[in-house]
């Protein structure tokens, strides 16, 4: 019997990536065969993490597939024709209306991968959710099957490893407080919010302050942010786009409070991070973020703008 | 660990703030438009527009390349094969004009609505006062 799991991407550093790595490990530990095939590979990780899945020997009844489903991919009618046992991993799908304005191909890639997963209902043995928000989005779309909690496996170790001395040096004059969040720079994640609360602690209480929004960029929406930083008057607003691990560990490192004003979470890794690093929570209490936070920080639940639910001026 | 009360300290800084009169700043993230190169541009168009509307024709015999010899063996070839192409030539001739004042038209009919829009939201604005 093999255990195979199965992702269109496989990248560097990112959670659901590293989440299949320890997931293959514990497997093999457990005396299966097992593999990851992806259809990309990120070139930075070691040799032998994971194979093309056009190497993918035929599976048997006796296989067991494991998908990971995070986005549109192929791999949702491929698995329907398959002879093995199935389990899917749901890490969720952001809701597309959130890239309406900003990226017709994140768009398109949200909504198919919502139609196709509302498809396969009757497609898996199992399922393993991120979290019960997850789980329960499942329900909502008519699967049946057992469908457990598995929260995202996070390489705790990675987190002990040197941060940047570049990044210490450069921001870790004392007298500074400084704010981060962290995570890709998209809608979903309603960094404007993030953006207007940090404009109005510099404005009235602290002006030696610093806001580290952490994270690679979707273009469109980070120049929309940018923009509205700078006609807000905000200062210190830093951006830092796709960054190396050890640069993430120095912002973690130089963070006086992490907050999240995150709309759509399926599980929320960097809470777990800033509580890894002993960093103060602050977080707005959507989707998965309650669960995942537990406790360990303060939660909001309600606030004033919210970002899905306005259309925004889209002229010129 | 210390027990933090954050409803305590919330209550404070709410305090502070009603005491100070500190007020939200009134500019929203919505009231900034969105430069996404993939929406609507008007330039782009017109010069689409402008460009489809001068090179809708077809040219029969454009220069042709190479020494003298071969030069007069192209020209003598497309001479002969002529009427073999210049009925679908005109067709496609015909069809390019067809579509690019069809755009054009559209283009105006556009400009009239949004003149026409703005009218009527002006009309609105002013009913609403």
């Amino acid at each position: 019997m093999r255990i195979v799991q199965i992702m269109p991407t496989l990248a560097f550093g990112d959670a659901v990536g590293n989440h299949a790595r320890i997931l293959k490990k514990i497997i093999a530990e457990r005396g299966y065969r097992t593999q990851i095939y992806a259809k990309h590979i990120d070139l930075r990780l070691p040799k032998k993490t994971a194979q093309s899945v056009s190497s993918l020997p035929p599976l048997s009844v006796k296989d067991v597939v494991i998908l990971h489903e995070s986005t549109y991919s192929d791999f949702n009618r491929w698995i329907q024709t398959q002879p093995c046992r199935k389990v899917m991993i749901y890490h969720n799908i952001t809701p597309p209306e959130f890239f309406r304005y900003y990226s017709r191909e994140f768009f398109d890639a949200c909504a198919r991968g919502y139609d196709e997963v509302g498809k396969l209902t009757e497609s898996f043995d199992m399922i393993l959710s991120d979290s019960a928000y997850n789980r329960q989005n499942l329900t909502d779309m008519g699967f049946r099957c057992p469908n457990h909690v598995l929260p995202i496996l996070i390489p705790f170790d990675d987190y002990k490893k040197e941060p940047s001395h570049k990044i210490l040096n450069e921001y870790g004059a004392p007298g500074w407080t400084n704010i981060i969040f962290v995570g890709r720079v998209v809608p979903n994640k309603c960094h404007e919010d993030v953006i207007a609360a940090f404009h109005e602690y510099q404005r009235h209480f602290n002006p030696k302050s610093r806001l580290f929004l952490v994270g690679s960029l979707m273009e469109t929406y980070a120049n929309h942010l940018k923009e509205y930083a700078a006609r807000l008057g905000t200062q210190n607003v830093v951006f830092t786009g796709h960054c190396p691990f050890e640069e993430i560990l120095a912002y973690y490192h130089l963070a006086d409070i992490f907050l999240c004003q995150s709309e759509h979470e399926g599980f929320c890794v960097p809470l777990v991070e800033a509580m890894f690093f002993d960093v103060p929570i602050v977080a707005y209490d959507s989707s998965a973020i309650g669960e995942t936070l537990g406790g360990g920080g303060a939660s909001c639940s309600r606030r004033k703008s919210r970002s899905l639910r306005r259309e925004p001026c889209t002229g010129f | 660990m210390n027990d933090i009360d954050v409803e305590q300290i919330m209550s404070e800084i709410r305090s502070e703030i009603k005491a100070k009169g500190y007020k939200a700043s009134d500019l929203k993230f919505t009231d900034i438009a969105i430069r996404n190169p993939e929406n609507f541009d008007r330039e782009s168009l017109a010069r689409t527009l402008s460009d489809a509307g001068t090179k809708w024709q077809v040219e029969l015999y454009p220069a042709v390349s190479g020494g003298r010899f071969k030069r007069l063996v192209k020209k003598a070839i497309r001479k002969l094969v002529r009427p073999s192409f210049y009925g679908t030539m005109k067709k496609q001739e015909s069809f390019n004009m067809n579509v690019a004042a069809t755009l054009s038209e559209i283009n105006k009919w556009m400009r009239e609505l949004e003149s026409r829009i703005a009218e009527l939201e002006k009309k609105i604005e002013r009913e609403e006062k």
